[in-house]
């Protein structure tokens, strides 16, 4: 599976607002495939809108989508395709894709255990207990069981929206095993944006720029913010590190 | 049958899950507050059209009941006209299940009318009894004597509608009537040939009607039958035409006055329908003529269900021979009350089918805006847990599907439950198929609007992360 980006992507929020992602040289598709791709940018670079339109949260498909907007490929399903429309998308999602974004959620009402039930698997606890609801956790707890409902290891696609807000230093190390684990187990696609992260991106051996993109808004036609995507070599070996917490953990 | 067993299962599931989010603790008030409403609405149309039924339904009662409308009295000029009419209406009444009143009819304005004891009294005499408020009259009019053979009978006429003339005037309208039967009697004597006899006969005549007495009648008059101005027991007919038959000496014996009571001390079978006189055509005495003879018709007003009600209904074949036989000088009585009859049952099956029209577009409008307020009260407060829950899972039919049924499943829930809880099964049981119409046609509209509370969902312009950050 891999991604197919043609760029300029524009996304409109409704009648007023857009924001475009394109490319500061010629206009060639992007390519991703299997492996870590971390997203860089100061904020209101449009790093989550770009998961969200890649995620199939956002944008427009099938005959909504105009000729202006951009293509984007998801292995054979091209999602301005006319035949593509929303259940498609949804589809995608439930089988393919894996989205953590940025903010802990919990369905209401429901204990955390009843979360899981709907969210990930209907016929399994998790090993969850049956009368927690996630206000009776701390910040951390909540994003700890969080990032346990949402990861299914089967899936071939994961969004990863700023998955560390509230986890101490204990919790990310297991969030990085978690995800060693799971990618050594079976390749995939992962998208990351970590603003802790960015300090060291463009010093570190791992990250490999592979394509930085002008993204401008109608608010900022005169100044674009930039988006750069850097791809992460040898994932195992630095997910590996981060895992133990070694000099190359960014924190 | 696994998929569907197992979509089943995940439809309640998800049901659940939404409904447990719906009353969690900062939206259940608001979610409960909207229900209360809703059957605060549904008690209040209900009983508004409790009472419309209530008030409608005493209204047909009376109409039902009114015995001027099952008893039409019909003129004949003379003998032969009545003869033919008879003829006519014995072939003809029985299609109507309607028959002729012997044992009355009009003359002059004044009712004659047979006294019969309550067990003797046909179904239509009765009614007739019932209609000129003479059931005491009636009840007291004959007392048996021990000895089996003989009555005491009460000598009094109805004064109808004469209580708030003067007394002379009372007293000469009596006069005209007691001329009429001395001229009856007289016929009667006429045949006579002895002198004796003669004298004997109008002794006992002039006794009766000497001593008879007025009883006036208080209640209220019969608007159909005002005209009416004296009821006169036609026993004493009866009794004149048996005494003439009698010898001399048995019609001085055969009846005797008591003016301590104001009764007459009389053979049983004197007072009653003169023997060879019943099945005969002219029975009714031939010379009173021109006479309104009564039919009864006890289905002239019936009904026939419908939806809620049962609405009233003219027996329109009925009421077109009436129209025929008036149109062919066999004038009816009171011709109006046809009219009216028709008036009043088409006012009050109008009244019937407004309130029915009332409550069932009501009960639509609540069947349509309370799953309307469900669905977009479920959109407004549980859109960030559904957009959340899209990211995950592919259920947007589903979840189209459960906010469809679940409003409808609460209304239909709490509507059966309210109904069978506050009124009876058998009144409920006539509401069932129109409200069940009702239930479906506002699914059907629901169905469409249900979509578009949701269609933020249903859009290949997607907004899912939007609306999960509240943008």
């Amino acid at each position: 599976m891999r991604f197919e980006i043609t760029l300029p992507l524009t996304h409109r929020f409704n009648d007023h607002s857009r924001i475009t992602f394109s490319l500061e040289d010629g206009q060639k598709p992007i390519i991703f495939e299997e492996g870590i791709h971390y997203l860089d940018g100061e904020n209101g670079a449009g790093k989550s809108t770009f998961l969200s339109i890649l995620s199939l949260l956002s944008g427009s498909v099938g005959k909504a989508a105009g000729d202006e907007s951009g293509k984007i490929k998801y292995g054979r399903e091209a999602y301005a395709d006319q035949k593509f429309d929303y259940l498609k998308a949804a589809e995608i999602r439930e089988n393919d894709f894996c989205i953590f974004s940025q903010d802990v959620f919990f369905l209401p009402g429901l204990t955390i255990k009843e979360n899981y039930r709907i969210l990930n698997r209907m016929n399994d606890a998790g090993g969850f207990p049956s009368d927690k609801y996630a206000s009776s956790l701390s910040g951390g707890e909540q994003q700890e069981r969080f990032i346990r409902i949402l990861l299914q290891e089967n899936k071939k696609v994961w969004f990863l929206d700023e998955p560390f807000n509230n986890l101490d230093q204990r919790n990310r190390q297991r969030f990085w095993e978690l995800l060693k684990t799971s990618y050594s187990e079976s390749p995939k696609i992962i998208f990351l944006i970590d603003h802790g992260m960015s300090n060291i991106a463009e010093n570190n051996e791992h990250f490999i720029l592979y394509t930085s993109l002008r993204v401008s808004s109608q608010n900022r036609e005169d100044d674009p913010a930039f988006l750069k995507i850097y791809s992460i070599q040898e994932p195992i070996k630095f997910l590996e590190g981060l895992a133990v917490g070694t000099k190359k953990h960014p924190n | 049958m696994e998929r569907l067993v197992s979509n089943v299962k995940e439809f309640w599931e998800l049901a659940f899950v939404c409904l447990k989010m719906l009353f969690r603790e900062s939206v259940k008030w608001r979610f409960i507050l909207l229900i209360i409403g809703f059957i605060f609405v549904i008690i209040c149309n209900f009983y508004n059209h409790f009472d419309k039924y209530k008030k409608v339904e005493i209204e047909k009662k009376n109409i039902l009941q009114e015995d001027a409308f099952k008893i039409f009295f019909i003129y004949s000029l003379e003998p032969e006209d009545y003869e033919n009419l008879v003829d006519e209406l014995q072939r003809k009444l029985p299609k109507f299940n309607s028959i002729l009143i012997r044992d009355a009819l009009i003359f002059q304005k004044n009712l004659f009318v047979d006294i019969e004891s309550h067990e003797k009294a046909s179904e239509p005499l009765q009614v007739m009894y019932n209609l000129f408020d003479m059931e005491n009259f009636v009840n007291g009019f004959e007392v048996k004597d021990k000895k089996n053979f003989f009555v005491s009978i009460k000598n009094e006429y109805i004064d109808y509608n004469g209580s708030n003339l003067e007394k002379k005037k009372q007293e000469k309208r009596f006069r005209n009537v007691a001329d009429y039967i001395e001229n009856f009697s007289d016929n009667l004597s006429g045949k006579m040939h002895s002198q004796r006899k003669i004298r004997a006969f109008r002794e006992k005549r002039n006794l009766i009607l000497k001593h008879i007495e007025r009883v006036p009648h208080n209640k209220e008059i019969n608007p159909y039958l005002s005209k009416v101005e004296l009821i006169i027991p036609k026993n004493i007919l009866n009794i004149m035409f048996n005494l003439s038959r009698l010898s001399t000496n048995r019609i001085i014996s055969g009846i005797q006055y008591d003016p301590s009571d104001s009764k007459i001390k009389i053979r049983q079978k004197f007072i009653e329908v003169p023997e060879g006189l019943k099945d005969e055509e002219s029975y009714g005495y031939r010379s009173w003529f021109p006479r309104f003879s009564p039919i009864y018709m006890k289905g002239s007003i019936g009904t026939v269900k419908h939806l809620l009600y049962e609405l009233m209904k003219v027996d329109n074949a009925f009421m077109e021979y009436l129209k025929d036989l008036h149109s062919r000088e066999h004038y009816l009585f009171s011709y109006e009350k046809l009219d009216i009859m028709q008036f009043k049952v088409d006012k009050i099956n109008s009244n019937i089918k407004s309130a029915q029209r009332y409550f069932l577009f009501i009960d639509l409008i609540i069947g349509i805006i309370f799953p309307f307020m469900v669905s977009f009260f479920s959109f407004i407060y549980l859109k960030k847990e559904i957009a959340f829950l899209l990211f995950h899972k592919n259920k947007l039919k589903l979840i189209l599907w459960v906010f469809y049924t679940l409003p409808l499943m609460i209304m239909l829930v709490l509507k059966s439950g309210l109904y069978m809880i506050f009124f009876k099964l058998t009144f409920v049981a006539y509401l069932v198929i129109p409200l069940l119409l009702s239930f479906i046609f506002a699914s059907m509209i629901f169905w469409f609007i249900n979509i578009w509370c949701f269609k933020e969902f249903f859009s290949n312009q997607l907004n899912l992360y939007e609306i999960f950050k509240g943008k």
